[in-house]
């Protein structure tokens, strides 16, 4: 009777935690993947997804720094189909308090990517589920890919930019009509790379801009982050300026200002050749690269470029 | 005291300036590969001026064949430009020989780099010589799609004396594809003392470019004689030792003149070389070791005797007439060498020695009985077993556990 007793206890003991474990089993691959800072920005993105379920502006929008853009990606991962839609975090803050009390988010989020260098990092995620209206209670489907972009703050990871509903539909032709100024602006960092000018290139570049490879894709989820951590940039220029004659022929193909003209986007296309001061080879290459740019200093500056985008040819 | 204290921050401000003189001649090379179609002269020079620059410039080395590498400050827009700096750099490494970048020069060998980098990772992982890891890894990469892949991971192999992809070299050398094979017998032409018994065996039995063989033979060949006057004592030994079959008088008078090297193994290995190849020269040195007082000289007698007897049997008459020799030390080790190296025939004259009088050579034929397993001895090896001296018994009850119970 006491041997069926103990027997009784142990099983009790140890069913509960081996089903636990049992159950974690499948996660041990992706969980093998994932690093403190990682963990933090799911936390960020969880932040955003429960404050949407639960209308809460607040626990929304807590992981978003005060200097915030948000693109509209137009259902499309074609920048030509893109627009900035927020400026600032105000104007998103107003944005997403009209869309919680409007309806509620029953969502789940999928991050399939996030990838990390330094302080800066960038994720995507996947959104599904139902907006409910929360007057009528009628639900309509709901499915949205974003574009995050991170940076860490002291010890905490802040959503910078958001490109939002991003997706796989082709964006209408380009009208054509283009921003004088940010074409001035490319202009001048072409001209930068052809006259070696490092000083002067870097003086195009936002203190917090960031450079990545999208490795010939057009989607998000392999892109990667290339140069963006301190003085970065500045020393990445003058290192390949320092013996590399840069030839550049840029098309400005696509830009966009936003209407408070404090954002802007800008695509383009161009043909890229090096020769060296050591010996005869060239190296060439044509690629498309997806601009942000920013007037919040006063002048334009260069936030992000994207290289290497998967456009055809 | 004091002009010490002066001197010490001089000294110090002249190797940090020295160190730096270093990273920026690495720079300079790096840049002229960048700048340089591989394999054009230029290039080939940038390589040499690292190689010269040697181990000092191995640690920038090691990054720049490292894809991380090229994230951050010191990205490259241009893919062709990293494949010049990481085969030049690989390249380097495998010449200075800096053994510490084997493992990351294995990781750069795998399909997801170029071939010219990949060539040259899988080159310099067989230059910096033999270790577990690396054999695994060329044993994968010398089943790749790639032929030429497989010849170079078949020829690093031999390079750390792993014959098992001999098979693609044999191959590359009788097929069809000029440039294959041409690469075949350049590459085998920088094997050094490692390649030699390959290349000679396929120069007597290759059926198709023979010429080519012979003449990456000669090349070889030439360089393991002049290895014979390396400074290094081990280079000496290993080239002393892999020049066993080449039959060549100019050969022979430069193994003879190692028998007096100062060191022992190179002595021993240059012997064991001409006695192989019956050069009266070599079996006397080792017979004379054989009954030397020096019993370090004697063991080392006793191995190389033994590896020339099973190689070639070149000195077993001389060693049966040993048996008989008047000095006991000579019988002694002519029957640990006869029964080491399992001659059969020597079995009549090592029974005879069962009654000698010297206890230790009685002992060693028992052992050397008790090795040939010759069941004829049983009744000889029986009458030892309450011989006088307890050694002697013991090796009796030994031997007799080798031929076993019937």
């Amino acid at each position: 009777m006491a041997f069926r007793q103990d027997r009784h206890n142990m099983m009790s003991r140890w069913f509960f935690p081996c089903l636990i474990a049992l159950t974690l089993l499948p996660l041990v691959p992706a969980l093998a993947q994932e690093t403190p800072e990682t963990l933090l920005i799911r936390q960020a993105l969880d932040n955003d997804k429960f404050g949407r379920r639960r209308g809460e502006v607040d626990l929304a929008l807590s992981a978003f720094a005060p200097k915030l853009v948000v693109y509209a990606g137009g259902r499309s991962a074609d920048p030509r189909a893109w627009q900035v839609l927020h400026e600032d975090l105000e104007g998103f803050r107003a944005a997403v308090g009209q869309e919680l009390r409007g309806g509620r988010y029953e969502i789940e989020r999928q991050v399939p990517y996030i990838h990390v260098r330094g302080k800066k990092a960038i994720a995507t995620t996947l959104d599904s589920g139902q907006v409910v209206d929360r007057a009528g209670g009628a639900g309509r489907a709901y499915r949205s890919e974003c574009l995050w972009f991170f940076e860490k703050v002291e010890d905490k990871w802040l959503v910078t930019a958001l490109a939002q509903e991003i997706g796989d539909e082709l964006p209408a032709p380009a009208t054509g009509a283009q921003a004088g100024e940010i074409a001035e602006v490319l202009r001048d960092e072409e001209e930068g790379w052809e006259q070696g000018s490092a000083g002067g290139l870097a003086g195009l570049y936002d203190e917090g801009a960031a450079i990545l490879d999208a490795g010939g894709l057009l989607r998000p989820e392999k892109w990667v982050l290339l140069l963006g951590a301190g003085e970065e940039i500045e020393n990445w220029l003058a290192r390949r300026l320092q013996r590399i004659r840069y030839q550049l022929d840029r098309q400005l193909v696509y830009t966009h200002v936003s209407p408070g003209g404090g954002e802007a986007l800008a695509l383009t296309r161009e043909r890229l050749n090096a020769t060296y001061e050591s010996g005869p080879a060239s190296h060439q290459l044509e690629r498309w690269v997806l601009w942000t740019l920013s007037r919040r200093s006063g002048s334009w500056k260069i936030t992000n470029a994207v290289y290497g985008l998967g456009l055809p040819q | 005291m004091r002009k010490m204290l002066r001197v010490i921050p001089a000294v110090a401000l002249l190797w940090l300036g020295a160190c730096s003189t270093t990273e920026q001649q690495v720079d300079e090379q790096i840049a002229t590969l960048a700048a340089n179609p591989i394999d054009s002269p230029a290039w080939q020079t940038a390589v040499d001026g690292l190689v010269a620059l040697g181990r000092p410039a191995a640690r920038q080395l090691v990054a720049h064949i490292d894809p991380e590498f090229y994230k951050g400050e010191n990205y490259c827009e241009f893919r062709e430009e990293i494949e010049k700096k990481r085969t030049g750099s690989a390249l380097a490494l495998g010449r200075i020989q800096h053994k510490a970048a084997s493992a990351t020069l294995q990781a750069r060998a795998g399909a997801a780099f170029t071939r010219a980098e990949r060539l040259a990772c899988i080159w310099s992982v067989g230059e910096l010589g033999a270790d577990a890891a690396a054999i695994d890894v060329l044993k994968v990469h010398a089943r790749d799609a790639d032929p030429l892949i497989r010849l170079y991971s078949a020829v690093a192999l031999i390079k750390m004396t792993d014959t098992s992809a001999v098979a693609q070299v044999e191959a590359a050398l009788a097929g069809p594809d000029e440039e294959l094979a041409g690469k075949a017998l350049s590459q085998m032409e920088g094997t050094n003392y490692f390649g030699l018994p390959l290349l000679m065996e396929l120069s007597r039995r290759a059926p198709a470019r023979r010429e080519g063989i012979a003449a990456a033979l000669d090349k070889v060949k030439a360089q393991v004689v002049r290895q014979l006057e390396a400074d290094d004592p081990s280079l000496r030994m290993s080239s002393a030792r892999t020049l066993n079959k080449v039959g060549d008088p100019k050969v022979y008078q430069a193994l003879e003149r190692l028998l007096a090297d100062p060191s022992n193994l190179v002595r021993f290995n240059a012997a064991a070389s001409l006695a192989e190849m019956d050069q009266a020269a070599g079996i006397e040195f080792l017979f004379a070791a054989l009954q030397h007082q020096d019993p370090i000289l004697r063991v080392n007698a006793v191995k190389f005797l033994t590896e020339v007897q099973r190689s070639s049997g070149s000195v077993q008459g001389q060693l049966i007439a040993a048996l008989s020799d008047s000095q006991a030390l000579a019988r002694s080790g002519a029957a640990q060498v006869l029964g080491l190296a399992r001659v059969r025939d020597a079995s009549q004259a090592l029974i005879g020695l069962l009654g000698d009088a010297d206890a230790e050579v009685r002992w060693n034929a028992l052992i050397a009985l008790g090795c040939i397993r010759a069941p004829e001895a049983r009744a000889q090896i029986e009458s030892r077993l309450h011989d006088e001296d307890q050694t002697v018994a013991y090796y009796a009850q030994w031997a007799l556990q080798q031929l076993g119970q019937g």
